[in-house]
């Protein structure tokens, strides 16, 4: 069922799936970009994000990016931008001590 | 087969270390020997990281070695970084949806990497895709392509079972777990253990359970179970599973160890970590364990600690040693036995740090200004380091000095199949103890090279960096230095006699060899399983393990190099320099002129040991061994 207000949340290793926050399911990637944020009102949104926070993370470049017309030029190619990353109870456990 | 390797790789963070957890519990608890070396970048999260594992029918194995037999690949970029790594014949295990990604889309690569593939993907006619690379393994390498589409699999697991969202990357190491499983033969009772351990939540066991069955039904039906084991006929009657640095903490509450300071560092912290998890602040067996706000105060703060009594030591890494130095001299000047556990890594400065290296030998043997005496041993593997690990209170107490326990990083996070330690032979040894009532009591009373010693409490003492009188008070007097520094250094000749030669190197193989290598460290399982294959050439191979350099094993290092001829002895070390074979001259005069070293950071991997030594037998005097990502 198709929810126009779900918000798509990224895995932040394995990226190509997440979690769709108000469905609370893990969906592929390819289903969540439909509900990606910055994929509806992609200029007032990713200026807004940067605005608020100063990045967006681009999960396709695994890079985050804090410029608005780079970020614009990442949207235009079909990346996948955001804000945030599902929860990972995992990864402390997995990722060794580094310092 | 009696031998399985296998290389499991994907981002770090990403659920490798439940992979191989899951493999190597299963497999021990199956009754065979594993060991699992972890190599990983320096930043936090997504970079590649991989396992490279040994398990044997046969023994506890303590080496590791290429090709692989499985390459089990979380990602694309795993493919393509391990592809070359697996023998003809071979199982490749992908992730089918990555089939169209390219080598030259995936940016935590190195640009070292990408273009090195650049080119020999070029020679190989290969387009630089994963379905490209697949396809080059079948055709010309025999390798067997086991590709599963991860999305399938999660979404069908998240309509049968439903998923815990927050441990979904959980989902993806059952589904590699599963496929080697299969392969290998690995039988339901056994990984079913190793689930239930590492999923102790029902619903994830549950929904992992799932997963598993899924994936080996699959790759069962279409490859059967080709590379399964033969029964194991490895006959101890317990094993531990543990890496070196969980070793070392139990070796340390086995000791009586009572304070440990330390300050996060690579490779070494997770061992106070682990002792965290015993931490018990009174009471019979408590142990304190503090994080300072750096390397300086650890050092000092275990330094306190073992002047009231408690058994105490540090734990770091090269870094850290370095900011340690001035209050080991403190330590050496007041005769406060003390342990440092050395994790050496890649260096110089920050260099490596999560890769392995014995670069900082000469430090620990040197550094410092000013003399005084200390000891310094080394382990060459899990099971040596639990007991050198106890040892080293033993030694720092009864000799009141300062002790130094090198290891390794390869040591410290690799995880191995060990006999359950013997503890009958353990004694805890604190040395001279001033007894209680006397009058006038001096610390550093020159009756004796080994002073009794009392705890801060006991007695009124005084300490000082300066030199200083036998009550411990300044003194600047040149006749009282000479004889506060002499009862000092005299404790090296006490060190000498008491502690014998062969409690300071193993040697292992021929009597008459006709090449004896000379290491120490973890050089140690690939150097012994070297000898096997040289043997098996007709090469008659030996290895001769340093495993103290303070006291030095002089007399049998000298008998050997005399019986055998200087010339056949080759220095096999993780530095540039052969550190060891430098002390080797020192210490006997006898000069080896020839030097296998490997100072990349990843381990020495047999095969390459093997390839070096023959080039030595031909006349090279120096091989550098490169191998592994």
């Amino acid at each position: 069922m198709v929810n126009e207000n779900d918000e798509f949340v990224p895995h932040a290793i394995h990226t190509w799936f997440g979690y769709l926050k108000v469905r609370g399911v893990i969906v592929t990637r390819d289903e969540g970009a439909k509900y990606g944020q910055y994929a509806r009102d992609t200029q007032e949104r990713i200026k807004n994000a940067l605005s608020t926070y100063g990045w967006v993370y681009c999960v396709d470049c695994r890079k985050p990016l804090f410029d608005l017309n780079e970020a614009l030029e990442h949207a235009k190619r079909g990346h996948l931008l955001t804000n945030e990353f599902m929860r990972d109870e995992v990864a402390a456990e997995e990722v060794p001590m580094v310092s | 087969m009696n031998e399985l390797r296998y290389i499991l790789g994907g981002p770090q963070g990403g659920g490798l270390e439940t992979l191989s957890e899951l493999l190597s519990w299963a497999y021990a608890h199956a009754g065979y020997g594993v060991i699992s070396d972890r190599e990983y970048f320096s930043n936090i999260k997504g970079r590649h990281s991989y396992i490279h594992a040994t398990v044997s029918a046969t023994e506890l194995p303590r080496h590791l070695t290429y090709p692989v037999d499985v390459v089990a690949a979380m990602d694309a970029e795993t493919v393509f970084t391990h592809f070359d790594d697996l023998r003809d014949g071979g199982y490749i295990i992908y992730n089918s949806d990555d089939d169209n990604v390219s080598f030259t889309s995936i940016p935590s690569m190195e640009r070292d990497l990408r273009e090195r593939l650049t080119s020999e993907f070029k020679e190989l006619g290969v387009d630089g895709t994963v379905k490209s690379v697949v396809k080059y393994l079948q055709s010309n390498r025999k390798v067997r392509a086991v590709g599963l589409s991860f999305k399938e699999l999660l979404m069908e697991i998240e309509k049968r079972e439903g998923i815990v969202p927050s441990q979904a990357s959980r989902y993806i190491s059952t589904i590699l777990a599963g496929a080697v499983a299969a392969i290998t033969g690995i039988n339901e009772e056994d990984l079913d253990y190793s689930l239930k351990r590492r999923f102790v939540r029902e619903d994830l066991y549950r929904h992992n359970r799932a997963m598993a069955n899924i994936v080996i039904e699959a790759v069962k039906g279409q490859f059967g179970s080709e590379l399964k084991l033969d029964k194991s006929s490895v006959k101890v009657p317990g094993v531990l599973v543990a890496s070196g640095n969980d070793i070392i903490a139990m070796a340390k509450t086995v000791a009586g160890v009572r304070f440990q300071a330390y300050y996060p560092i690579t490779p070494a912290a997770d061992e106070s970590f682990t002792l965290e998890e015993y931490e018990a602040l009174s009471g019979e067996g408590s142990i304190v364990v503090f994080q300072t706000e750096d390397e300086l105060a650890a050092i000092n703060a275990a330094i306190g600690a073992a002047l009231t009594g408690a058994r105490s030591s540090v734990a770091t890494s090269g870094p850290g040693f370095d900011l340690m130095v001035e209050g080991l001299g403190w330590a050496g000047q007041n005769e406060v036995p003390v342990v440092v556990t050395y994790y050496q890594r890649g260096g110089p400065s920050t260099g490596q740090p999560t890769r392995g290296g014995q670069s900082d030998l000469l430090s620990s043997v040197f550094a410092s200004h000013g003399e005084y005496p200390r000891i310094v041993l080394a382990s060459g593997d899990h099971e040596e380091t639990f007991y050198d690990a106890i040892d080293a209170f033993n030694y720092a107490e009864t000799y009141q000095v300062p002790v130094i326990h090198l290891v390794d990083k390869f040591l410290a996070n690799t995880i191995a199949t060990i006999p359950l330690p013997n503890l009958d032979g353990i004694r805890i040894v604190r040395g001279n103890l001033a007894p209680k009532g006397l009058s006038g009591y001096k610390r550093f009373d020159l009756s004796s090279v080994i002073s009794p010693r009392a705890f801060l409490g006991d007695y009124v003492m005084w300490y000082s960096g300066d030199e200083h009188d036998e009550y411990g008070h300044i003194d600047e007097d040149p006749i009282n230095r000479i004889r506060m520094f002499d009862k000092r250094m005299k404790k090296l000749d006490m060190i000498e006699k008491e502690i014998p030669e062969e409690r300071r190197y193993s040697y292992f193989g021929s009597e008459r060899p006709d090449i004896v290598m000379v290491g120490w460290g973890f050089v140690k399982g690939a150097a012994l399983k070297a000898i096997e294959e040289l043997n098996g050439e007709g090469i008659k191979a030996s290895y001769y393990h340093i495993r103290m350099f303070i006291p030095f094993p002089r007399e049998s290092i000298t008998k050997i190099a005399r019986e055998v001829g200087v010339d056949k002895l080759v220095a096999v070390e993780h530095n540039y320099q052969a550190q060891a074979s430098r002390l080797v001259a020192m210490n006997t005069g006898i000069t080896i002129g020839k030097s296998v070293v490997k100072y990349t950071g990843r381990p020495i991997y047999v095969h390459e040991l093997v390839n070096a030594i023959k080039n030595i037998m031909r006349g090279s005097v120096r091989e550098v061994m490169s191998y592994g990502a």
